[in-house]
């Protein structure tokens, strides 16, 4: 039962990466909108003027 | 796109034999290629028929000022050489179409880099290269799709705002996180007591799950410490007092069995407790933050348009901000009148219903003063600029909005002030039950004391509130109901009396057609002249008699305004006068008794009298006003039923306040005509005193009132002032809104209240356990979600808003 003390640690420092990471997600904006990126699927697609792909978003 | 028989036309994919069909025909790959084709191919017909409807309106003029300098410098952003940003507020967003429409911008209008819509606040980040195309032209573009953009203004607001949320949401993870791994230690704990464990595994799973617990409370359980400080430190009960003595008791006791290594820990418990209260106020954020969105973004400013005169007698459009003190502007008929000044030249009427909420255009000359924000009716004048900005009357009243929030009392929510009990009877509770254990044994007095003030900490009591008006919220704003506080059920709970604007709420707010007589011939004649000018009464006419006539116009020659008194012309060579009836006394009267009564009759019913001369004589007379709702009676007799008082408040003359009161039967001595936004305040502030006031309105001279008022309505259509003062804006026509809304906020008390006697028997239960000493984190951890859990169902099945909405 010893191998508990590695277990727990790493299931603890897991759950602070995942919070780590969602802090990291608000921060960065990603929840700040939560309806337009799902109704923006039609629109990734190539620029019929410049053949790019869009331009990166914008982040506040 | 290709367009051969085996590739889609959508997406150019080879198309699967079992769906070819014709050449001519368009072809597709799959179902959801072809859903898309025919969506984008009626989007473009859409846009067609958007195009030629808006062709009319002049968008050059209207959107000229992006380009000038003062505007970009105050709203554009600089990117990169040419490249420019702007955010920009959008009019009409609602679902995908749009999104996909409007970020589809860099297709058909070049020199567009970038669109990016957020649909949450109806706003957009424009891209562009200056060189290629001008901001005007996006706009204008934007506008002809049909979403009239305006810059995003409350940049400031936008920032907090968003750094609130992040922060809720980021204090809503890190207790989630701490609850979710609280809970599977103690699931590890729990069965260890059953399966049994060894002495160091249980002291690592305590310390561990003390660790999650502490970060929980020094994090995010930091809130209601604060919360609970506010509340010792300024008198006022709160919810948060027992929720943080709970949570202390809670560590305090946890710490403690941790450190001796014996008895009970709570840690999964508190840290739940942590989480779940967060989770009930982040909803009822999200709820408020939409409701206030929603009103803020009816209030974007129109780019407002000055047309300056220079010296040389050019005109140039430039925007408000870049208005100066002697300037001479020009304002066209139907155009706002951009600041405070007098007349330098030309003669018109305007209407002032902005600041005094009369409907009827007062006649100005040259020489008059006049006020930003009023309306130029009949023809073009040239407005000298004396204030400007800031120091204009309706800046004036903006900050007697700001004085009028100021001098409301704040209310003290029905949980706040059992919060202040709560704590008091806990305290109390703990006490005798350390005194009842303390003969017994010093430790288990301590232990069950503490466990006492644990359970009876108010979880589903923090719950029901929030929950319950967050709902209530939701269901509101479906019925184009929004209500921006909480506070506002509580408010309406108690009866009081309601101040009623006449304008736009008991009466529809447009001029209107309300009898003629005399001679029917002449009809074609007046409506040819009235359709001369811009002036509510004139556009009335028309619109009235427009639909019944067949035959077109006669041609109305010799047009002539008589400023505040009509208009005058001829029609086949005959002169033909419109106007007030003070233009009688020039003609003849003896001939037309009867129509001189009836003008006696239009008075006396509040209404405007509009005399037809022809060739001098009285010919026609014909009443126009504004049309009391059809609902308007028996709505406020329904207010008076549930204990109302209900009163008028109006700029408009005593006598139209006084005959509409008459017709929905308000008493007359509660029907004020003719109050200036001062003293609309001053009434509302006078009868907080007795009970709750309702202020509805809709105009800027309402907003301070609207301010003041323990709860301001703003209606259908009200100006951006009365929207921003207001607590709810009701966005449907008429004063069933209101109604509902009293009704409901009613209900959503009545739930709240019955939330909390099931609440509260959650922990009467708890507390006795408890102080028999019969209470353990088991029953702990299992009565507080189940508490929680019916907290919520009550919440959900509050009837407050509920049916078929509009």
């Amino acid at each position: 039962m010893s191998v508990i003390y590695i277990a727990l640690p790493i299931a603890l420092l897991l759950a602070v990466g995942a919070v780590a990471a969602f802090i990291w997600s608000v921060n960065d904006g990603q929840l700040d909108d939560l309806q337009t990126p799902a109704v923006r699927m039609l629109r990734d697609d190539q620029s019929v003027l410049t053949g790019e792909e869009p331009a990166p978003r914008n982040r506040h | 796109m290709e367009d051969s028989p085996r590739s889609c036309t959508h997406c150019g994919l080879p198309v699967p034999a079992a769906l070819q069909r014709s050449e001519q025909e368009p072809a597709f790959c799959c179902h959801g290629c072809e859903t898309a084709w025919h969506i984008l191919r009626d989007d473009d017909e859409l846009r067609d028929s958007l195009r030629s409807r808006l062709q009319v309106q002049n968008l050059d003029s209207l959107y000229a000022p992006m380009d000038h300098e003062a505007f970009q410098e105050r709203y554009v952003e600089f990117v990169a050489n040419d490249l420019r940003r702007i955010h920009l507020v959008v009019e009409g967003i609602y679902c995908s179409s749009c999104v996909f429409a409007i970020e589809k911008l860099p297709r058909f209008l070049p020199g567009v880099v970038d669109s990016r819509v957020n649909l949450t606040n109806s706003s957009v980040v424009i891209e562009w290269n200056q060189r290629q195309v001008s901001l005007s032209a996006i706009a204008m573009t934007l506008h002809q799709l049909g979403y009239a953009p305006h810059p995003a203004d409350d940049d400031r607001f936008e920032d907090s705002d968003r750094h609130e949320n992040r922060k809720r949401l980021i204090h809503l993870a890190v207790a989630g996180a701490c609850a979710g791994n609280a809970m599977l230690i103690a699931l590890a704990l729990y069965s260890g007591v059953f399966s049994g464990m060894s002495e160091e595994h249980l002291r690592l799973f305590r310390w561990t799950s003390a660790l999650v617990a502490t970060i929980s409370l020094a994090w995010p359980g930091s809130v209601f410490y604060r919360s609970a400080w506010r509340a010792i430190r300024t008198g006022t009960p709160h919810m948060d007092l027992p929720v943080a003595v709970g949570l202390t008791a809670g560590i305090g006791l946890g710490l403690a069995n941790t450190l001796l290594g014996r008895g009970e820990i709570y840690f999964d418990s508190i840290t739940v407790l942590v989480f779940l209260l967060l989770t009930g106020r982040y909803i009822q954020y999200t709820q408020q933050r939409r409701a206030v969105r929603q009103v803020s973004l009816l209030n974007a400013l129109t780019p407002h348009v000055a047309r300056r005169l220079a010296g040389d007698g050019v005109i140039e459009t430039i925007p408000l901000d870049a208005i100066q003190v002697g300037d001479r502007l020009e304002v066209r008929s139907g155009d706002l009148i951009p600041v405070d000044g007098c007349i330098h030249a030309g003669e018109s009427s305007i209407d002032c219903s902005i600041l005094t909420g009369e409907s009827i255009g007062v006649p100005v000359r040259s020489g008059d003063p006049v006020s930003a924000g009023t309306l130029n009716l009949s023809s073009p004048i040239v407005v000298v600029a004396e204030r400007v900005a800031q120091n204009t009357r309706l800046a004036e009243i903006t900050r007697l909005v700001e004085a009028g929030i100021q001098s409301k009392t704040p209310i003290v929510q029905f949980a706040n002030a059992i919060g202040g009990y709560f704590v008091v009877t806990v305290l109390c509770l703990s006490v005798i039950t350390f005194a009842w254990w303390a003969p017994v044994s010093l430790e288990l007095a301590i232990n069950h004391a503490m466990a006492l003030l644990i359970v009876a900490c108010p979880c589903a009591l923090g719950l029901a509130t929030p929950f319950t008006i967050a709902i209530a919220q939701a269901r509101a704003a479906r019925k184009q109901i929004l209500i921006k506080s909480g506070d506002v059920f509580e408010h309406l709970q108690r009866t009081g009396s309601v101040w009623l604007d006449k304008t736009g709420t008991i009466t529809e707010g447009r001029m209107k057609v309300l009898d003629w007589a005399g001679d029917d011939t002449i009809i074609p004649a007046v409506v040819a002249i009235e359709k001369q000018v811009v002036h509510p009464i004139a556009t009335a006419i028309t619109q009235h008699f427009e639909k019944e006539l067949t035959e077109s116009l006669p041609l109305a020659e010799r047009i002539q305004t008589i400023p505040g008194v009509g208009i005058a012309g001829e029609v086949d060579g005959r002169p033909i006068a419109v106007g007030a009836a003070t233009m009688i006394a020039a003609g003849n009267t003896s001939a037309a008794g009867e129509l001189v009564e009836r003008i006696r009759t239009y008075h006396q019913n509040g209404w405007t009298a509009v005399v037809v001369l022809v060739e001098g004589t009285l010919k026609a007379v014909c009443a126009v006003g504004d049309r009391i709702r059809p609902d308007a009676a028996e709505s406020v007799t329904a207010l008076r039923k549930a204990g109302w008082q209900v009163g008028l408040l109006s700029g408009d003359h005593q006598n139209v306040v006084s005959s509409v009161a008459r017709r929905v039967e308000i008493s007359t001595t509660t029907a004020f005509g003719q109050v200036t936004p001062e003293q609309k305040l001053a009434v509302v502030q006078k009868s907080t005193t007795a009970g709750t006031v309702v202020m509805v309105g809709d105009g800027v001279n309402d907003s301070a009132a609207l301010a003041a008022a323990s709860v301001g309505i703003a209606v259908h259509g009200g100006a951006a002032a009365s929207l921003q003062a207001a607590d709810v804006y009701i966005n449907r026509p008429g004063l069933d809104g209101i109604l509902m809304l009293i009704d409901g906020a009613r209900k959503s008390m009545r739930t709240i209240r019955c939330n909390f006697v099931v609440s509260l028997s959650y922990n009467v239960i708890a507390a006795g356990l408890a102080m028999a000493g019969l209470i353990n984190p088991l029953i702990a951890a299992i009565l507080m979600p189940v508490s929680s859990l019916s907290a919520l169902t009550i919440a959900f099945l509050n009837p407050a808003f509920r049916g078929v909405g509009k």
